[in-house]
């Protein structure tokens, strides 16, 4: 894969990620992400054929709650740290275009 | 007010909690004093993000009507600093971000509710790596925190202000967070003492998550047992934590017996290879003849994945991130951009609210995660995993604890490594794995490099193994004079 295919895929991967490669140092973090992503290739040379998957360190497993709602008594806290909000609503820019 | 102890700020958490019993300092004078020296020094060193002046004042009043009325723990009115990545109700937690500036939690953590539980009183906030995503508190957006060893130095990350705090003397013990090493990396920076507890061993609920498979919190402090005091004072089931660990918690002070005769203390050769600072390699083999001369048996063991360790976690720890970091769109917390438009708000949000290093690595994390790339990098990881875990595992089966270093150099300069990315990774070389096996490390002092900047021995345990790995680390501070040596007193 060449430079330039290797910068339009970040590109595109920071815009599924919400993320503008800012025009100020675009260049540095292009040059980053391909340093990094050069680096972590060399995991090819381990043999895993054999190899089973590790997601949590130990062995125990996701313990599930009972589905039951439980109380939380600051919901006027979670509502004041919203950055607009309509009595207990959150307000957000509008989802679906009238047009 | 009553005169108060010549050497307060010195003294370490059991000293402080028998002067309180001992009516010596009320818990309000002890919080006043540290306060007061703290917001004076901490100009120099910037390891402080935001104090907690009159919250500290009340649970200091509260403190003392708990010692009053015979209700106290080991801990009442015992002065703290919390990473700014743990929760704290009604008190600003930044995660120093952008994104999360104004950000006042309605909650507590776990460990926060502990901690305020037992009566211990929070001075502040401190200064870290944005989203501890960091080996040097360089990406901070409060500014760098500086080494109270030599301002000129990094004082490690990502919980550099929690190590820099406690070397300083602006708080006796601090808690801070580890996914890759951002506990033991700035202890071993600071010479403090820094212990990494299992995966599972400490709630996380109410941490912010950085990659919640690795992430662990526990304490820094200026010796092995205010360590352990710290981490038996946070420890424990939580049901609000999926992976909590919900087995009993030994008693870690009683733990510490001073006698390590008959241990088997394992020494990894793949860690004292190309790389490893002359000084750093003595000042470890030293600690291990130490140790020897203490009753332990020294053997060779292997781990030979170690070289795979770092590229493995720059996968693992990327991804989870990306994921995690989604949540932050700007729309029920947290900074938000003015855009009306839905997508270009989401957009304009991220951009601004994060910093070069969290973009840079929920970039690499998208990458690795997306389709046509997720076996080839995140699978692939996730197996080698596997390995780095066994070759721990194989090595327990003909030893107790591991001893490496827990870094390969002292703290290097301030700017000396943040434009070369994969320079920085390394320097979490012999951090990195514990963490993907899930066990427990800690940090202890074990000498000074010819620059006077300390050394740190890491000692690795086997999972729950915490008792142990403090009990070792605790004979050799017996016996040795690193933990004595103090940088507020450096100069005395």
């Amino acid at each position: 894969m060449n430079n330039n295919d290797i910068e339009s895929i970040i590109t595109k991967i920071a815009g599924l990620a919400h993320i503008h490669l800012p025009t100020s140092n675009k260049d540095t973090l292009l040059t980053n992400a391909k340093t990094v992503l050069n680096y972590i290739h060399q995991l090819e040379e381990v043999d895993t054929s054999n190899t089973n998957i590790t997601i949590h360190a130990n062995d125990s497993y996701t313990e599930l709650r009972d589905d039951t709602v439980m109380p939380f008594d600051n919901i006027q806290g979670i509502i004041e740290q919203a950055p607009q909000t309509d009595n207990h609503f959150f307000q957000v820019p509008k989802v679906i275009d009238n047009d | 007010m009553t005169k108060l102890p010549n050497n307060i700020l010195s003294m370490g958490l059991s000293e402080l909690s028998q002067a309180l019993a001992e009516k010596k300092i009320s818990a309000v004078e002890l919080t006043q004093t540290y306060l007061a020296h703290a917001k004076l020094a901490d100009t120099e060193y910037n390891s402080f993000i935001h104090f907690c002046e009159t919250n500290a004042l009340e649970h200091a009043t509260h403190a003392d009507a708990k010692i009053a009325d015979g209700t106290a723990s080991a801990l009442t009115g015992i002065p703290l600093g919390l990473k700014d990545i743990i929760i704290t109700k009604d008190i600003p937690t930044t995660c120093a971000s952008n994104i999360l500036k104004n950000y006042i939690p309605p909650f507590n953590a776990t460990v926060t509710e502990k901690l305020l539980n037992q009566g211990t009183v929070i001075l502040g906030k401190l200064n870290m790596d944005e989203f501890a995503m960091g080996s040097s508190n360089e990406h901070s957006i409060f500014g760098p925190v500086k080494n109270p060893w030599n301002t000129n130095h990094t004082p490690g990350g990502s919980s550099g202000g929690s190590a820099a705090s406690v070397a300083a003397g602006l708080v006796p013990a601090s808690l801070g967070t580890d996914t890759g090493g951002s506990i033991r990396q700035p202890a071993s920076f600071c010479g403090t003492v820094g212990l990494k507890p299992t995966y599972g061993r400490v709630s996380r609920y109410g941490i912010i998550a950085y990659a919640s498979s690795l992430d662990q919190v526990g304490p820094i402090a200026r010796n092995t047992t205010d360590c352990a005091m710290l981490l038996q004072a946070i420890s424990g089931y939580d049901p609000k934590e999926a992976t909590s660990i919900n087995t009993e918690v030994p008693n870690y002070t009683k733990a510490l017996t001073g006698d390590i005769k008959g241990k088997v203390i394992g020494i990894p050769s793949e860690y004292f290879i190309k790389g490893i600072d002359p000084e750093v390699e003595s000042a470890v083999k030293k600690a291990a003849t130490e140790l020897e001369s203490l009753g332990a048996h020294i053997t060779e063991v292997t781990l030979p994945h170690t070289k795979y360790a770092v590229p493995c976690y720059y996968i693992i720890a990327p991804a989870e991130a990306s994921s995690n970091l989604a949540k932050y769109d700007g729309m029920r917390f947290g900074k938000r951009s003015p855009k009306s438009d839905l997508f270009e708000c989401f957009d304009d949000t991220r951009t601004t609210g994060f910093g070069d290093e969290v973009s840079l690595r929920i970039i690499i994390g998208t990458y690795v995660l997306s389709s046509g790339y997720y076996d080839a990098y995140y699978t692939k990881a996730l197996k080698v995993r596997t390995l780095i875990k066994q070759d721990f595992l194989n090595a327990f089966e003909s030893c107790d604890a591991i001893l490496t270093p827990t870094c390969p150099t002292p703290a290097f300069k301030l700017n000396d490594r943040i434009d070369d990315p994969i320079k920085m990774y390394l320097n979490d070389i012999y951090t990195i794995a514990v963490n993907l096996a899930g066990l427990p490390g800690i940090s202890v002092p074990c000498g000074f490099s010819s620059d006077n900047l300390p050394i740190g021995m890491q000692l690795i345990g086997k999972p729950l193994g915490e008792a142990e790995i403090l009990n070792i680390a605790y004979t050799y501070e017996q016996h040795t004079p690193w933990h004595q040596k103090h940088a507020f007193n450096k100069d005395s």
